[in-house]
């Protein structure tokens, strides 16, 4: 089974943001930042690219997937 | 979060006063020659009342969780992720309100036929009121737990 991962905690911590911040960056509310750190929410593409553009990191190095691969 | 569990108690609590304002609209009702005497009962005004003063009491706190009127409903979401919260909730509870009102046709039809056999005095409004009532209100709980889980996860 395959499971998307992130890095999403460890940018935001790295660059000083808090989940509020990141949230009100991405026009998302903190509760799904949080769902998304602890790995329980897939987010749209939209949301990958603005997290990707608010955190400058590209999407592949922000999310990976894990386990049986195509 | 607030917001739909104060909407969902406040629905229940409206389903529950509907269903017993028409179940119970008059009190002292006489028997004249000719003609009825009655006066409204209790849970009608009582349901009135709820009318205006819950609608006032969510606007009051409203302003001040500045939910704002985007965020009017149980049913709106403020990012993708409430979509799909509230598109879950909105699901289970569509699942138990049809369910639901398929057990209630069955069971009027049941009583009814059930009363053909017996000496029992059927009311089937009161049956139906009260069920459909019941089923509402079952729905709106059911929502209320499937957004609160899929919220927290």
């Amino acid at each position: 089974m395959e499971i998307l991962t992130n890095r999403v905690k460890a940018l935001r911590t790295e660059q000083g943001l808090s989940q509020e911040k990141l949230a009100q960056l991405t026009g998302v509310t903190r509760q799904t930042i949080i769902s998304l750190e602890k790995g329980s929410y897939i987010p749209s593409l939209l949301l990958a690219m603005h997290l990707s553009q608010v955190l400058g990191t590209p999407i592949n190095e922000i999310f990976s997937i894990k386990g049986d691969s195509l | 979060m607030k917001k739909t569990i104060i909407l969902c108690t406040g629905n229940v609590i409206l389903f529950i006063l509907f269903g017993l304002a028409f179940l119970y609209p008059a009190q002292q009702v006489q028997q004249l020659h000719p003609g009825i005497s009655a006066g409204v009962g209790p849970m009608p005004i009582l349901l009135l009342g709820y009318l205006i003063v819950f609608p006032v009491v969510y606007h009051l706190l409203a302003k001040k969780y500045h939910w704002g009127k985007h965020r009017g409903t149980e049913l709106s979401a403020l990012d993708e992720r409430e979509q799909q919260v509230v598109a879950q909730a909105t699901k289970a509870a569509y699942q138990v309100l049809i369910g639901g009102i398929l057990a209630v046709i069955a069971a009027l039809g049941g009583l009814r036929f059930f009363a053909l056999f017996t000496d029992m005095q059927l009311d089937l409004y009161h049956w139906a009121v009260a069920l459909l009532c019941a089923l509402l209100a079952a729905a709106t709980v059911v929502y209320a737990a499937v957004w609160g889980k899929a919220y927290l996860k």
